[in-house]
């Protein structure tokens, strides 16, 4: 199971975006939040760390239902590193960990029907 | 990059999985509901990547302590560089709160190398129910989503910000985004 860190940096913060939570999401209000975050939630120095699934270059073991409905839903990954740029951020790292596992079909299936 | 695998015979799995496509699809649509995270919230950490005693659980706290570089002792000796002091650290979509506290656990436990300790653990988290099993972790909790949350000043700032595998912190016109 491929999991993505997003590493981000201003004045030494650090940050890792997510782009579960960004890609439904109007520009707008995306670039906003991460802004008012770096303005008003982040101390001096401090860091951020997103880390979602990848959306991109996945071996899901998905149905071609699924398949289609995961790739409707997909923003690229690199949209998230961009969107943290634009609101001010800097030094943004990305790193990807891979967890080997097994899992049973029904509750893959389950899984899958909550969107993983 | 992904190494799931299915546990099962190869025509067990496609006979199941073609019965349960219909299936899956229309529940995936119903999920978008605004309440659907304060009705999973009693069942939330029996998901697979929710269940706080598993396995890929562990490995990924073990994978935030190194990447927030946090996980060491309270010791005064060490609070004279930003780098060890005491952090304060906020969850954004912390649900139940179990990250939260497996960090905070490891962290009163002492740490490795240059590892900060934690000094307070603040949960983010839209559904009431679930932030109030967050706060019987004895974690302190904000039920917000993370634009309204990011919009407020005023408020404490800190030092590590989480979004961890965040999939419902933003509610646009009424429904739950995920």
């Amino acid at each position: 199971m491929g999991v993505m860190f997003v590493e981000h940096s201003h004045f030494s913060l650090l940050c890792h975006p997510s782009s579960q939570v960004i890609h439904h999401i109007p520009e707008k209000k995306v670039l906003g939040m991460w802004k008012s975050i770096l303005r008003l939630k982040l101390q001096p120095g401090g860091k951020v760390l997103v880390v979602t699934r990848p959306q991109q270059d996945i071996d899901y073991p998905f149905f071609p239902a699924a398949t289609a409905q995961w790739e409707r839903s997909a923003r690229p990954d690199g949209c998230l590193v961009e969107d943290l740029r634009r609101a001010g951020f800097e030094d943004v790292q990305t790193a990807t960990r891979v967890y080997p596992c097994r899992i049973e079909l029904d509750r893959w299936l389950d899984m899958v029907s909550e969107a993983l | 990059m992904c190494a799931v695998r299915l546990v099962r015979s190869p025509c067990t799995a496609l006979r199941q999985a073609s019965t349960k496509t219909a299936q899956a699809t229309q529940m995936a649509a119903a999920s978008s509901s605004s309440s659907h995270y304060d009705a999973i919230g009693s069942s939330y950490e029996q998901a697979w990547f929710y269940a706080p005693d598993s396995p890929y659980n562990e490995w990924m706290v073990n994978e935030l302590l190194r990447a927030l570089n946090v996980g060491g002792s309270c010791d005064a000796s060490s609070s004279s560089a930003q780098g060890n002091r005491p952090l304060s650290i906020c969850d954004v979509g912390g649900g139940t709160g179990h990250i939260a506290a497996a960090l905070s656990s490891a962290s009163s436990g002492g740490g490795v190398g240059d590892a900060a300790a934690i000094a307070n653990f603040c949960v983010v988290e839209p559904s009431a129910s679930m932030a109030a099993q967050a706060e019987a972790r004895g974690l302190h909790t904000v039920v917000s989503d993370a634009v309204d949350w990011a919009s407020e000043g005023g408020g404490p700032k800190y030092d590590r910000i989480l979004f961890k595998e965040v999939s419902c912190l933003i509610v646009l016109d009424g429904c739950d985004v995920r």
